[in-house]
């Protein structure tokens, strides 16, 4: 499964994941899955109530206990997938509007007039509107760390004199805004 | 079309799922699934 994630053969729109060995073998899946850039919603199917707890404190995305039924299904489908349509962004590309998910941005340039959106399957978007116009969106997601970037903080692997991306970008803080990316820093760890 | 992966070692469980996640599609009038199976460690 992460070799098809890592290739790109499947963009998953969520991971059922069957719990049946211990919470260590679960973990280094879960990071797994992570480390590889989806970020992809994931539901444990447990047996227990004890995993499903698990379950949470891992941050799945929801748990399914088993017996599993075609309400519970809906419900936990519903849930999800009416969260992400609500949190879909508008973006202006070369006059045409495109709707994103704001989980598949890696990060935006701007760049001689012209604003360069990154997304996590590599995708490149450009469009004529300002960084502002996706920093005033309603996404707690994205740090302005210089004038000229807008960074999804999901990406973001370490931090040193700038942003180090998970693919291995790195953003540089811009003059003057370092004070105020320290503040983003504290809240990232 | 929505894509889910079914991580599961047990085929009898991905298959309950499956059936499952059909019944819900032909529910949802403008959903499509496609489910895609996994063994542990697959």
């Amino acid at each position: 499964m992460l070799l098809d994630l890592e290739e790109g053969r499947y963009s998953f729109d969520l991971i059922f994941f069957g719990y049946l060995y211990g919470r260590y073998q679960w973990n280094g899946n879960r990071e797994k899955i992570r480390q590889s850039g989806f970020p992809v919603p994931i539901v444990f199917l447990t047996a227990s109530a004890d995993f499903a707890l698990e379950g949470y404190e891992v941050q799945a995305s929801g748990s399914l206990l088993k017996p599993l039924t075609q309400q519970k299904l809906k419900e936990v489908l519903r849930r999800l997938f009416s969260q992400k349509e609500e949190r879909r962004i508008c973006i202006v590309c070369d006059r045409r509007r495109q709707y994103l998910d704001p989980d598949e941005i890696v990060f935006a340039e701007s760049q001689n007039h012209r604003r360069f959106i990154y997304l996590a399957n590599g995708d490149v978007l450009s469009g004529a509107e300002k960084l502002n116009h996706l920093e005033k969106m309603p996404n707690p997601s994205f740090l302005r760390c210089h004038q000229s970037y807008l960074v999804n903080r999901n990406y973001i692997a370490d931090v040193t004199e700038g942003f180090i991306l998970r693919d291995g970008t790195v953003i540089l803080f811009g003059y003057g805004r370092i004070k105020r990316s320290q503040t983003h820093i504290t809240a990232i760890l | 079309m929505r894509y889910f992966a079914v991580c599961d070692d047990m085929a009898a469980e991905r298959e309950k799922l499956k059936k499952l996640l059909l019944q819900v599609q032909a529910c949802e009038r403008n959903e499509e699934f496609e489910m895609i199976p996994y063994a542990f460690g697959e």
